[in-house]
């Protein structure tokens, strides 16, 4: 191994920088799952009965249902009767403002970087943070209100706002969907409620940190974006999560609607637990994301930077029904260790004019896998469709893996659909030519890396994409910050 | 992975009085097996080794089932079609030699290996006298019970119990097969020319088996060549072909199928390259009704080059499915892959290229590009590249485009008088041309562009 | 300022070069010619610490200090600048944010103050006009679509914003026009000073018209086999290497 191949090597192992547990005492359900369960869950929350139903309907489909194992990642066998369904903060809060909070709840926020106090007052970000299965803090929320736009957990809104939530959950992610969803259909907790009415450009960016905190829980997030004819969202979702020794199972689902020239960005910054450098530990994220640009000149765009969890499995994707509708996917997604990403994206072009665009940038390093799979579809009757897909791999030192799945499916002889992957090492003389320069070696890769992620880094929102490099730096580099 | 299914029959494994699992074929797997037992019971006496290794086939087969469109690798091509019907062999058929010379390739000198409906004929083929020094031919049954087919013989004997059923029953059925030795330096100039004559009106079924041992320093080239049948009934090919490039060979291989579109192939090939070999493969569908073609290149020694070219010009309601595998299993290897198509009408075409690097493989350089022109509303196209990369060193890339003719070309040269029709036939023409333009033999270059051409027309 | 004493050094098991001596004092410009595969590359890629090059055998002191043991990036901190014969291109990197990363490293390693950001722009667009450069490419990615003498004109950006004491230009006029040429050789001269000097690695003379060397010496089979002044330069344009080869084949 070459002494360069060395150093690469200490850059990419890095200790995992938010691996600490916060004491709250939390309420939990004894392990296991039965339609019992799933009934003193809804009761818990005090649903109504059509939900409760809804729930019910998911769990009896998902007993007939097989875990599937086609993605190309290799896990040990979950155990679900070995799994916490539901947990919350016992002192359940409903607060006003933050001073009411549990201090050692706003503590565990500002090690993760994001202090609510700074953020309400800087950034101008209205923050929804779900500790575990209950939302416990809100704000902005007033301020949303008097422009009609709904932002509360998904608790709340199945109390405050039923005929929605009635309309539209399962809308885009039917409970029968996958084996996941059908999971998370039987049992999730909470998540996030979004609603924009009519005309309505929200001029903050919406953001929720999700936690998962005691042990054992799965944890299950529902989240419901609804952008009504000719509005405007910009979401932030960005997940970190204590270290612990067992895996934790994350199956969330997201479903976003956008009607007519709505426009929809979904940001994700994702490191949950990746485990350690043996691979022990870490969270499994199976997550269903999908987006229905069910309007004319609707636009949903996802853009996901991981560098967490021990295995992803994750392909937010886009349904362009309406006509002149775009989808767009800019992904990077870094693994190190014995991590192991398989992620993408699908694009089914259903109505006329429609547009995609796909930007993945893989990075590979240590011992892990990344694999980008991806499905773009064109219809029958989808006239016009364009499709552009750039797949990108990056390896750092010889025993990781790149992989590129590309689907590409069409039926109309009106279509262009392109796609070009490339796979490459950084490379040596790249390294040299920086280093000739004056700089670092380490700087000198994020330089490069950073290079390489820039497409993608660009779609996200400026104090994002500062966290996102924030996060790639240590994801690959170890001592660094 | 066998399936359970309702009737019982273990009659073949009885009979080698081998412990089989309970396994049960399926009808259609059946209708195989019991053509098996009827072509056993009226053939002459193999010689046992081939004897034995076909009957292991067909006990293998038996427990198998064919595959279905819930398998990933046959998601885009059904083979129900064909494996419903009850096939029978193929009989001989007369044939003369002007048939068979107004068949051959212009100006093309070639060592003829004529064959009708499966059968070979000695007496329309190259005399084993006019055989160029250096290049050895054998039956199957003639080479396997030789002293120097260890690779062939264990080739069968992985074929034997292969996890795809078409390698498994052109194994058990394998008749005519032919093994191709070139020996060590030789040169030869002359293509071996395979040509595969189908005639008459009953529908039949045929397995030929190519194989081809390029021994070190040597030079070959070989074209299996499907020609179109008149009558409109289906027949069906499964088809196998093995080639192993010792060190520092060079084989080009043409495989140009353009049979009647009733007709049905399902191909096999393998490929296995030592040090400094260089593999071409030049491959063209242009008939058929379904065709499906895999192509497995295996490097097993570094510094090789492997060039794989393929053409698909399909319309009507022609199904062409292209699978190639290339495996760098070794350092230092180049492969470069380039398949073009244009699909019409209700035609269906599939391109599903993987490209594997193993861990040692370091510096690999491997390229592949996959462009489709889909000229109807009806026409679909699926491709699906693939990359697999576990070594770092390396360059890889694909790309795959799905589109139309370029307005802005076609207006350019309507502008330059073209009629609109001529002037999308030449880019068409153009566009297949960076394909046809590898192949090295000029009379098969300028045979096969009249052939895209005269389609192109008559479309 | 560069003493190299019986310099042996090879890649992948092949010795390239083969026992080279070379004296370069502070204000020396030395130009080095020679034909393909003489080891010329090799020399000015092993002074820059590039990895692929084993040093078997030999010493090089640069300010009296022992430039072997130092890093690449230490080198660079320490005044040593490669002209690259292939620049290499670094996509999304773009050239503004490289040359304040570059800038701001080499002075904090010499203990100077960093540049604010407004004076650093200042500084690169001084510099990006004297050598006749579009503002716009500080926007384009490291390198990346550069023409052949784009890159080179690149390089000599960098060379005058580093501000080394011993650049070594490794075939930075090949492959260039005469105008593009001109650049090279007006940034060298404009940088010429007492205490910096030039290692101008070359395989035509025609650069050394406008780059006037104190020494010429030609590199053969891995050795410097013969040395003098500006007119040797001269002399190989109209002889050839041929001469040489023969010298050598018969002496060795």
């Amino acid at each position: 191994m070459s002494e360069s191949m060395q150093t690469l090597e200490e850059h990419t192992s890095s200790d995992y920088k938010y691996g600490f547990t916060t004491d709250i005492e939390t309420e939990v359900f004894p392990k296991g799952l039965n339609e019992d369960t799933i009934r003193r869950l809804s009761a818990k929350k005090e649903e109504p009965v059509w939900l409760l139903e809804w729930r019910l309907k998911a769990y009896r489909h998902w007993l007939t249902m097989e875990e599937p194992h086609w993605p190309n990642v290799k896990y040990e066998p979950i155990d679900y009767q070995d799994i916490i369904y539901y947990a919350s903060p016992k002192k359940k809060p409903k607060y006003n403002s933050l001073d009411e909070v549990d201090p050692e709840l706003l503590n565990t926020f500002e090690k993760l970087g994001i202090p609510l106090e700074e953020q309400k007052v800087l950034a101008g970000v209205a923050v929804d943070a779900v500790i575990d299965s209950v939302s416990v803090t809100t704000t902005y929320k007033e301020m949303l209100a008097e422009k009609g736009i709904i932002f509360c957990s998904f608790s709340e809104a199945v109390k405050e706002h039923p005929e929605l939530i009635k309309k539209y959950l399962g809308s885009v992610v039917p409970q029968t969907d996958n084996f996941f969803a059908a999971l998370n259909s039987a049992v999730f907790s909470d998540g996030s409620f979004v609603y924009i009415p009519k005309g309505v450009r929200c001029p903050i960016e919406l953001s929720t940190y999700f936690r998962i905190n005691t042990a054992n829980t799965g944890q299950f997030e529902r989240t419901l974006i609804v952008a009504e004819e000719g509005s405007y969202v910009s979401y932030l979702e960005g997940c970190t999560a204590p270290m612990r020794d067992e895996n934790q199972l994350h199956a969330a689902v997201v479903e976003l609607i956008a009607l007519d020239d709505a426009y929809i960005k979904y940001s994700t910054v994702q490191n949950w637990y990746p485990g350690d450098a043996e691979g022990r530990g870490g969270i499994y994220n199976f997550v269903t994301k999908r987006g229905l640009c069910a309007g004319k000149r609707s636009r949903i765009s996802w853009t996901q930077v991981e560098t967490g969890s021990a295995i992803t499995w994750k392909y937010p994707s886009c349904i362009l029904k309406g006509d002149d509708s775009i989808g767009e996917f800019y992904s990077v997604a870094v693994t190190n260790n014995r991590q192991e990403a398989d992620t993408g994206t699908k694009m089914i072009h259903i109505g006329k004019n429609t547009r995609s665009t796909i930007v993945s940038k893989g990075i590979s390093a240590g011992r892990s896998h990344n694999s980008y799979r991806g499905l773009v579809k064109v219809g029958k009757r989808a006239e016009n469709a364009h499709n552009f897909s750039q797949c990108d791999s990056l390896l750092m030192g010889d025993k990781c893996g790149a992989h590129t799945f590309p689907y590409l499916e069409v039926e109309n002889n009106t279509a262009k659909v392109e796609h070009e992957a490339t796979t490459s090492k950084i490379g040596e003389d790249q390294l040299f030519y920086l280093q000739q320069r004056g700089l670092k070696e380490e700087d000198a890769i994020n330089m490069i890396v950073n290079g390489y992620c820039k497409e993608v880094f660009q779609e996200l929102p400026m104090e994002f994409a500062a966290e996102a490099q924030k996060l790639l730096a240590i994801s690959l580099e170890g001592s660094v910050g | 992975m066998p399936l359970p299914a309702e009737k019982a029959s273990n009659r073949i494994s009885e009979k080698i009085n081998q412990a089989m699992p309970t396994a049960i074929a399926s009808d259609n797997i059946g209708h195989f097996i019991e053509l098996y037992e009827k072509t056993k019971a009226h053939s002459p006496a193999l010689p046992s080794r081939l004897a034995s290794l076909q009957n292991r086939a067909a006990a293998h087969l038996e427990a198998m089932r064919f595959p279905s469109r819930r398998d990933e690798d046959w998601k885009y091509t059904s083979v129900r079609r064909i494996v419903s019907q009850k096939w029978d062999l193929g009989q001989v058929a007369p044939l003369n030699l002007t048939q068979v010379e107004s068949a051959a390739i212009e100006e093309l000198e070639d060592i003829r290996f004529v064959f009708v409906n499966g059968q070979f004929v000695p007496a329309l083929s190259t005399p084993s006298s006019q055989w160029p020094k250096g290049l050895t031919i054998k039956s199957l049954a003639e080479a396997l019970e030789g002293q120097d087919a260890a690779w062939m013989s264990a080739k069968l004997e992985a074929h034997a119990q292969h996890d795809n059923p078409f390698v498994v029953m052109n194994t058990a059925f394998g008749q005519n097969g032919w093994y191709m030795e070139v020996q060590k330096g030789a040169i030869i100039e002359k293509p071996v020319h395979l040509m595969m004559f189908s005639t008459g009106e009953a529908a039949f079924v045929q397995f030929p088996q190519l194989w081809v041992h390029a021994q070190p320093g040597s030079e070959f080239s070989v074209m299996e060549h499907y020609l179109p049948k008149e009558e409109n009934t289906p027949h069906f090919t499964c088809a196998v072909s093995c080639l192993r490039l010792e060190a520092n060979a060079r084989v080009h291989h043409y495989r140009l199928q353009r049979e009647s579109e009733a007709a049905f192939q399902i191909n096999y090939c393998e490929v296995e390259q030592e040090r400094d070999s260089v593999y071409s493969s030049y491959a063209t569908d242009l008939g058929g009704a379904i065709v499906r073609n895999n192509l497995n290149v295996l490097l097993e020694q570094s510094n090789t080059e492997t060039h794989l070219n393929g053409i698909y010009l399909i319309n009507g309601e022609q199904h062409v499915d292209n699978q190639t595998f290339m495996d760098h299993a070794v350092p230092h290897c180049n492969s470069n892959e380039l398949y073009k198509g244009i699909v019409t009408g209700k035609a269906r075409g599939v391109f599903n290229g993987k490209v594997l690097v193993r861990p040692d493989a370091q510096k690999t350089n491997a390229f592949q590009q996959n462009s489709t022109l889909l000229l109807s509303p009806d026409a679909v196209m699926d491709a699906k590249p693939q990359l697999e990369i576990f070594a770092d060193d390396v360059r890889c890339s694909h790309g795959a485009t799905i589109g139309q003719l370029d307005e802005s070309a076609i207006f350019y040269l309507r502008t330059r008088g073209l009629p609109l029709k001529e002037a999308r036939t030449l880019l068409q023409f153009a566009f297949l041309g960076e394909v046809t333009s590898n192949m090295p033999h000029e009379a098969v270059r300028t045979f096969v562009e009249k052939l895209v051409h005269d389609k192109l027309y008559n479309h | 300022m560069l003493s190299i004493k019986n310099l042996h050094a090879s890649v992948e098991g092949n010795e390239i070069l083969k026992g080279i001596n070379l004296e370069v004092n502070p204000g020396e410009v030395h130009a080095i010619m020679g034909p393909n595969g003489s080891g010329k590359s090799t020399l000015a890629n092993v002074l820059a610490g590039r990895e692929e090059y084993e040093v078997t055998e030999g010493t090089v002191l640069y300010k009296g200090e022992d430039l072997l043991e130092m890093d690449v990036d230490e080198r660079a901190h320490a005044g040593v600048f490669l002209a690259f014969q292939y620049p290499v291109e670094i996509p999304g990197v773009s050239m503004a944010t490289f040359l304040k990363e570059a800038i701001n490293a080499n002075r904090r390693a010499r203990g100077q103050e960093e540049l604010s950001p407004v004076e650093m722009l200042k500084f690169i667009r001084n510099k990006t006009k004297l050598l006749g450069m579009d503002e716009q490419m500080l926007k384009r990615s490291l390198n990346e679509g550069f023409s052949g003498g784009e890159k080179k004109r690149n390089e000599m950006l960098q060379m005058a914003l580093l501000e080394p004491s011993l650049a070594i230009l490794d075939e930075t006029d090949s492959g260039l026009d005469i105008d593009a040429l001109r650049v090279v050789a007006d940034s060298v001269n404009a940088l010429r000073s007492p205490d910096r000097s030039f290692i101008i690695v070359t395989h035509y003379q025609r650069l050394l018209n406008y780059i006037v060397p104190d020494f010429v010496h030609v590199l053969f089979n891995g050795r410097i086999v013969k040395s003098g002044g500006k007119e040797l330069a001269l002399d190989l344009e109209e002889r050839g290497y041929d001469w040489i080869k023969e010298e050598n084949a018969v002496a060795g």
